[in-house]
């Protein structure tokens, strides 16, 4: 079907008239462990209930468990196959959930690893994530920076950060996304990448050398304007969001906003704080009976936030698309 | 800076017809978000750089929270009267008859005029004035790390628990700061402070 691309790039989705294909969400994280697969499933979850046709993707190649976030059985077709098969779409291994116009394209298989993916695998996965028959697809990927990881990332039109109110995962979430905006430079012509590198080495005031992305951009709209104008367009494809989960203290929900504007500043690019998580024992509960969180225990904290986000997403695609 | 410096509203992040209240409340978030131990901006920023940023967001609000220097600046700046300084109110200068637009009823009458004309700054008054802009007592003591317990020491003027009269007026300064006042009226209209010497 689609396997005649040899393009040496990530494929790029939203380049395509919005009709065409799903809107990609994904949610990553820097730090493993923080919520990503609960908060995919439960995103998917609230989008499916507002009557929206949902196929969540388990990128998370090498530790696949969505499909237990999910109350569903381990899955007997996978990622795996559709890779290995010649003549099938992608839309054979979306596996049903009950009730809901949802489903699951699962990657629990052995041997199917993150870091083993080959090129054109990754390739065909990406491809092929805007034929998927749905209006959203949601990618639940793996934790760090692995390069496919980043490449899976950088193709969805919405990136989904989750964060827990400590140093370690702060410190992961600004190493991803540092690295996620390196990875998306590659996209903008040689020229441009050439004239970025030589600012960032340059001196900024009497000592320090120009060090945020946010002072670089800076920078090359002075010197170079109209490659500037490229830089910010291949940065605003993506738009990025913060959730905060986990949260015990009630002035961790203080870390959000500033996050969002420490981000700011650093990257020169908005990074939106969609709200927080408290840490909630009905999750793992839940997760315990395999059942899915959201619809299980609808009554609670968590759960209204999660709908309030997805809701919110939802809110401003329909104004985009306006 | 190779670059152009931000000016103040891009500094933060507010716009230029930005409310007084508005101006509070991106001044709070700023200081908190880049002061020296916060979490939010761990390994994103070192020390040398959080001090130039407070430096700046501390410049910004002493202009913008002043009315004669917002309406200075905004001349340098370029902005129009529309967009500019005209008819705004900086926090602790609010001409009476604006004071029914959005004091609630529930508001305490006449706050807004009670902090404007104040010749004395009670402890009463600012915890008025605190409660007035809905921010509590802890948050002051997180942004700006004075204890609770002279915060308070400091709204009940309780003379006993109040530092001494040098480190009390640093700490009246930040504290008036946080609730939009400016330091400079309430350090001298401060009734413990005025009786000392
Ligand atoms: N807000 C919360 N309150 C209580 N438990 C939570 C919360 N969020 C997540 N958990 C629990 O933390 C564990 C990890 O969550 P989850 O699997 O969603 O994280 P992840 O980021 O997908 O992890 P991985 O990096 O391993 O894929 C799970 O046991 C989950 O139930
Ligand atoms: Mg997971």
């Amino acid at each position: 079907m689609h396997e005649n691309g040899h393009a040496a790039n990530v494929v790029r989705l939203q380049r395509q008239p919005e009709s065409c294909g799903p809107r990609i969400w994904a949610v990553a994280s820097g730090k493993g462990g923080v919520g990503k697969s609960l908060i995919s499933s439960s995103l998917g979850l609230a989008l499916s209930r507002q009557g929206r046709r949902v196929v969540l993707v388990d990128l998370d190649l090498g530790g696949a468990n969505l499909h237990t976030c999910l109350g569903m059985p381990h899955p007997d077709v996978t990622l795996s196959d559709f890779i290995d098969s010649r003549d099938r779409t992608i839309n054979e291994f979306v596996q049903p959930l009950q009730d809901l116009p949802a489903g699951l394209i699962s990657g629990a298989a052995d041997g199917l690893e993150v870091a083993n993916l080959k090129h054109f695998q990754k390739q065909k996965i990406i491809r092929n994530l805007r034929h998927i028959h749905a209006d959203y697809v949601i990618l639940d990927l793996g934790a760090g920076t692995a390069f496919n990881t980043l490449d899976f990332f950088i193709a969805a039109e919405r990136g989904i950060i989750s964060v827990v109110p400590d140093p370690t995962s702060i410190e992961n979430t600004y190493r991803f996304l540092k690295c996620a905006f390196t990875r998306r430079l590659r996209e903008v012509p040689k020229q441009t990448r050439k004239l970025m590198a030589r600012i960032l080495g340059m001196r900024q005031g009497e000592k320090r050398r120009i060090r945020t992305l946010a002072a670089s951009l800076n920078a090359m709209q002075q010197l170079h304007p109209e490659h500037a104008r490229l830089l910010q367009g291949e940065l605003a494809r993506q738009k990025l969001h913060l959730i905060v989960n986990q949260v015990l203290e009630p002035s961790d929900t203080e870390l959000g906003p500033s996050m969002a504007l420490a981000c700011h500043k650093y990257f020169g690019q908005p990074l939106e704080y969609l709200g927080h998580l408290n840490h909630d024992r009905q999750i793992i509960t839940a997760l315990r009976g395999r059942k899915p969180f959201l619809t299980t225990y609808p009554q609670s904290r968590a759960a209204i936030n999660l709908e309030h986000m997805a809701a919110a997403l939802l809110d401003q695609d329909s104004r985009s698309e306006a | 800076m190779s670059g152009k410096t931000a000016n103040y509203y891009e500094l933060l992040e507010i716009r230029p017809d930005a409310s007084n209240m508005d101006i509070i409340n991106a001044y709070r978030q700023a200081k908190l978000t880049f002061k020296a131990d916060s979490m939010a901006t761990y390994s994103l920023f070192d020390e040398e750089e959080l001090r130039q940023m407070q430096e700046q967001i501390e410049q910004a609000y002493a202009t913008l929270s002043n009315i004669e220097k917002r309406r200075v600046y905004d001349r340098q700046l370029g902005l129009s009267r529309e967009e500019g300084a005209s008819g705004r109110e900086t926090a602790d200068t609010v001409q009476d008859n604006v004071v029914t637009l959005d004091g609630g009823a529930e508001r305490p009458a006449g706050i807004r005029y009670r902090m404007a004309v104040a010749t004395v700054f009670t402890g009463r008054l600012l915890r008025e004035v605190r409660e007035f802009r809905g921010i509590e007592l802890a948050a002051i003591a997180e942004h700006t790390k004075i204890s609770r317990q002279y915060l308070q020491a400091i709204e009940d003027e309780d003379e006993k628990h109040l530092p001494e009269p040098a480190y009390l007026k640093g700490y009246l300064k930040q504290y008036a700061a946080e609730i939009g006042l400016d330091p400079e009226r309430v350090v001298g209209r401060y009734p413990p402070l005025q009786r000392g010497d």
